[in-house]
């Protein structure tokens, strides 16, 4: 099947400038999910070679199930299948625990606007401080349950509703709301010990 | 995660955090708040937390990723 999806790219850059619809809706998620399901999966395991495989296998997954993904439910199925893949590899693979993300650049480092974290303990001087406070937030998820963990990521991460993280954890709503509750003051209070957050 | 370790919020106040108290509960919300300026500070400090969290939240994949999926 992997086949099938290089050929149909080749044929349709040979081919240009017709490209057909089903490539187009194709390429139009890869363009807006691509980022997301990476950073969803490495998250998950943190190991970037493995990260990249499974994400790029979830967008494969999607190739072939295109025609049967309706437009709505398109995240939830990226993000369900990215997970699922992620429970595979771990199966298959020694046990994973969520681990920290140390120092990794992103392009959000700008997106803070009108917070304040202070460390209450500096770290070592060569460490940035922006590195300072992703390792606390990383340790700070670290600490939670999966089930917990699963909910913050999916919704105060990675910006899904409740109704689509209900569809990737297949669980009800209410349970999403009830994990999500416990989750954010479980990490809000966790964090705060490790930094001070404060509201300009 | 221990139970022991946080102090539930009441339901609605992570209806509002989440946009989802209609217009009007919100408001009475809001001057609910302004009574409880313990309450206002915990959820002030749970948007700010979700905040840092948004920040950290994508990372770049590879550049060559999209050549991965069509080799595949």
């Amino acid at each position: 099947m992997g086949a099938e999806l290089k050929a149909v790219r080749t044929a349709a850059t040979i081919a240009k400038p017709v490209a057909s619809p089903r490539m187009e809706r194709f390429e139009r998620y890869l363009n807006q999910f691509r980022r997301p399901i990476y950073s969803y999966v490495l998250r998950l395991i943190n190991d970037e070679g493995n990260a990249e495989d499974i994400a790029q296998e979830t967008f494969v997954r999607l190739y072939q199930e295109l025609d049967r993904i309706r437009e709505e439910t398109a995240s939830a199925w990226l993000y369900r299948v990215a997970r699922n893949l992620v429970t595979d590899f771990i199966r298959k693979k020694k046990p994973v625990t969520f681990t920290v993300l140390k120092g990794r650049g992103n392009d959000h480092d700008d997106d803070e606007g009108g917070l304040d974290f202070a460390a209450r303990e500096p770290g070592p001087v060569a460490q940035s401080y922006q590195n300072e406070l992703r390792r606390h937030i990383d340790s700070t998820l670290a600490a939670m349950s999966g089930k917990f963990r699963d909910v913050l990521v999916l919704v105060d991460m990675q910006k899904l509703t409740h109704e689509q993280a209900s569809k990737v954890l297949n669980c009800s709503v209410k349970t999403v709301s009830a994990r999500l509750a416990r989750a954010r003051e479980f990490f809000t209070n966790r964090l705060s010990r490790l930094v001070n957050i404060e509201l300009k | 995660m221990e139970p022991s370790e946080y102090t539930p919020l009441p339901k609605e106040a992570h209806e509002y955090i989440d946009g989802l108290l209609g217009s009007e509960a919100e408001r009475d919300f809001e001057r609910r708040l302004l009574g409880n300026p313990e309450l206002k500070q915990r959820i002030d400090e749970m948007q700010a937390a979700r905040k840092l969290l948004a920040s950290v939240a994508m990372v770049a994949p590879p550049a060559d990723f999209d050549a991965g999926v069509f080799e595949r």
